[in-house]
């Protein structure tokens, strides 16, 4: 029997009563939150899916024409260029940022290490700087004339090197810059993380005789996978929507010879210099979809990894 | 207490018949002006002082002036949402025609005819053709400017060179370039990847042709002459190496001021530039290098109604203000633009640059470019950029053949005639 059908009638009501408050307000404060996140989420992702098969100026009707934007983009070379280059930073950028994040989380986390709160917030720094303005002043230092990374190459006897003006080292050199702004934040997730795994399994496997390797490789590394997931799907979902960086690096050309084009910034010429918004949220749509998948693949591997763990 | 309710009901009738009697004042109509945060700071300056002018001269008829950066991205935008201002900033070379098929702008046709001040005989034909489309005219021209090779006269001094002269061969041009070249620090042309002051004149100068004869596709580089030229250009970076490569140049955006190069082709409007941030900077003006032909175009900008303004008689009336030989003269006077108006170009004393280029205008033709949306400007700048950075490896035939291909299909959607 259920206990609340022995309570008096008066009790259930005032259980009732009690929660009827808190839940109306509970629900009040989470109406806002959903409007916003329906206003400027859920409802622009619906209507780029409608105007993505539409030719739409934004000024005149959207006219239906089917899936015309989609084989035009396949068939674009530069949308090919586009996806090529933004794969290729994906890629670098998640192995990069984790690994110079873990890297360095590693070194704050030392006991012996002094001055952890100063090497945690210089490492932090850049993430909190404008990436505009970062853009603007790297490209001064990555400059193949008088930018302060040649003059240092040329010093030590290293020949100068083309870093944004050749198609070879342009998309790698906007890498650098992003793995630099972006790193101190996986600094951060794992240094948490590190920090609050538990000190017994260390000692244990000190008495086993372990060194800093095998701590690393069978204890630290397995126990901080959820937060090697979690920071490679956001430095995932970062990197796929490079823009900013490249925008003002190539002045929106996304040069030399296409090679630092990313899929946002051939949305964005399509969409706003090309008035093609139909056009542009189709490529929004396929880059959603590679996203989501992507995102989808990442967590199943994550939750093999933790079966396997368990 | 009953006294007091008297007064109360007698001052409640006073408040409110006193402003009743008073003088019934004319509602003031709000205009609003938008222009580009990229305009010379001259010409801002200018248009303030125009808007001051006219905001004490007509108190019924207030004028706002925004200036806004990334003005041709947000101005169709902002007509979508509504917001856009009264009256549009528009380069009549490279927006009119578009603007007014997206119908951005309201036709002017009526208002000039029935206009004392805007007669269309009294403008710049070239830029005043431009700002027509489709047998109707959308913008009133504000202003233009043309092209010319500036050559750094200390440079030339130097190597023993004299200066050069019209007509200005390519040969001579060529030669020139690489005698004052050493390959390190100084060069002697600046190839520009903007094709308007790059590459076309080059081809225009061969007597080959940016658009076919009715205007309706683009065939820059797709005949002999353009090939050539196109391979000329280019060749001063990769063959000759009388022009310095992306690399060489590194984020140098001002080589001619900088003293890398000791020639570059540039708009009239340069000097007005060189005067601020170098005034030391001495050089000459000579027209484009030419093959077969002295060759020169315009580039030009002017004010357009939005059709959806709330006030667009109003909005006339100060477009007619801006195009009025006071207002002319007082913008043509700052030495960066020549005025529209063709008798008040005569009335300026011009500069020695701005006279040596004003010469140069008797050589061009208008070159309405497509519009800036998947512009020629923008197609042929990516190739342009790649080519003449003279790094990376192109194919000119195939290369121009898409370009020209993509220009065409904008062009397709966006007729300029």
């Amino acid at each position: 029997m259920d206990i609340s059908e022995k309570l008096p009638t008066p009790m259930k009501k005032r259980k009732n009563s009690l929660l009827a408050p808190q839940r109306r307000f509970a629900y009040l404060v989470l109406i806002i939150p959903m409007a916003v996140l329906f206003t400027f989420v859920i409802l622009p992702t619906i209507l780029a899916g409608v105007y993505s098969f539409t030719d739409y100026n934004m000024i005149t009707a959207p006219v239906f024409i089917g899936l015309k934007n989609f084989t035009e983009m396949f068939a674009d070379p530069i949308f090919i260029h586009a996806l090529r280059n933004t794969s290729i930073y994906m890629v670098v950028c998640v192995i990069l940022q984790v690994g110079v994040g873990l890297g360095l989380a590693m070194v704050v986390t030392r006991e012996w290490l002094k001055g952890k709160t100063f090497f945690r917030t210089t490492y932090f720094l850049p993430v909190v700087l404008s990436m505009v303005a970062v853009s603007i002043v790297l490209e001064w230092v990555f400059d193949s004339r008088v930018g302060l990374i040649n003059l240092i190459l040329n010093y030590v006897g290293i020949p100068a090197q083309p870093w944004l003006t050749s198609e070879k080292t342009a998309l790698f050199t906007i890498i650098l810059i992003s793995v630099w702004k972006y790193s101190g934040y996986n600094v951060i997730i794992f240094t948490a993380a590190i920090q609050n795994l538990p000190k017994e399994y260390y000692e244990a496997a000190a008495v086993d005789g372990s060194n800093g390797f095998t701590e690393f490789w069978y204890i630290t590394l397995p126990l901080i996978q959820p937060a090697i997931l979690f920071t490679s799907i956001t430095s995932a979902i970062g990197s796929f929507q490079a823009f900013d960086a490249v925008y003002v690096i190539t002045n929106a050309v996304g040069g030399p010879n296409f090679s630092t084009m990313t899929l946002l910034l051939y949305l964005y010429k399509h969409a706003f210099d090309g008035m093609r918004f139909g056009y542009g949220s189709a490529v929004s749509i396929v880059m959603f979809v590679i996203l989501m998948v992507l995102t989808m693949v990442q967590l199943r591997i994550g939750r093999a990894n933790e079966t396997m763990n368990a | 207490m009953k006294r007091i309710q008297i007064l109360l009901v007698v001052a409640l009738i006073v408040v409110l018949l006193v402003p009743a009697c008073g003088t019934t004042k004319a509602p003031v109509v709000q205009l609003r002006v938008g222009i580009d945060s990229s305009m010379s700071p001259p010409m801002i300056d200018v248009l303030t002082k125009a808007v001051a002018t006219w905001n004490a001269a007509n108190p019924s008829i207030q004028v706002t002036m925004e200036v806004t950066p990334d003005y041709w991205d947000k101005i169709p935008s902002a007509f979508a949402a509504g917001t856009a201002p009264d009256i549009i900033y528009d380069t009549v070379t490279e927006t009119t025609s578009t603007f007014a098929q997206l119908g951005m702008y309201l036709p002017l046709d009526t208002y000039i005819k029935n206009s004392n001040v805007i007669k269309p005989s009294d403008f710049f034909q070239p830029v005043w053709s431009t700002a027509s489309w489709n047998g109707h005219t959308w913008v009133i021209p504000y202003n233009w400017s043309d092209l010319g090779v500036v050559y750094n006269t200390d440079m030339f001094d130097k190597a023993s060179l004299s200066y050069p002269k019209d007509p200005f061969t390519w040969d001579e041009f060529l030669a020139d370039a690489k005698a004052l070249t050493n390959g390190t620090t100084q060069f002697g042309f600046y190839d520009d990847s903007w094709p308007e002051t790059g590459i076309f004149p080059f081809i225009r100068s061969n007597g080959g042709a940016i658009f076919s004869a009715n205007k309706a596709t683009v065939i820059a580089g797709m005949d002999a002459a353009g090939q050539e030229a196109i391979n000329f250009y280019v060749g001063l970076v990769r063959t000759d190496k009388v022009a310095p490569t992306a690399t060489q140049l590194g984020q140098n955006t001002n080589p001619f001021v900088t003293g890398l190069v000791a020639m570059q082709v540039v708009r009239s409007w340069a000097p007005s530039t060189y005067a601020q941030t170098a005034p030391n900077l001495k050089y000459g003006v000579v027209g484009i290098p030419e093959k077969t032909t002295q060759t020169n175009y315009f580039e030009g900008a002017g004010f357009g109604i939005n059709s959806k303004s709330k006030n667009p008689d109003a909005a006339w009336k100060f477009i007619e203000f801006l195009g009025s030989e006071p207002q002319q003269k007082a913008m043509g006077d700052q030495q960066v633009y020549y005025p529209a108006r063709q008798a008040t170009i005569n009335e300026i004393q011009w500069s020695a640059p701005m006279k040596a280029f004003l010469n140069e205008a008797q050589y061009g033709s208008d070159l309405q470019l497509v519009s800036q949306f998947e512009t020629l400007t923008s197609n042929w700048m990516y190739w342009m950029g790649n080519a003449v950075g003279g790094v990376n490896p192109i194919n000119i035939q195939t290369d121009i053949a898409t370009v020209d291909d993509k220009c065409n299909q904008a062009l397709a959607k966006y007729p300029v005639h």
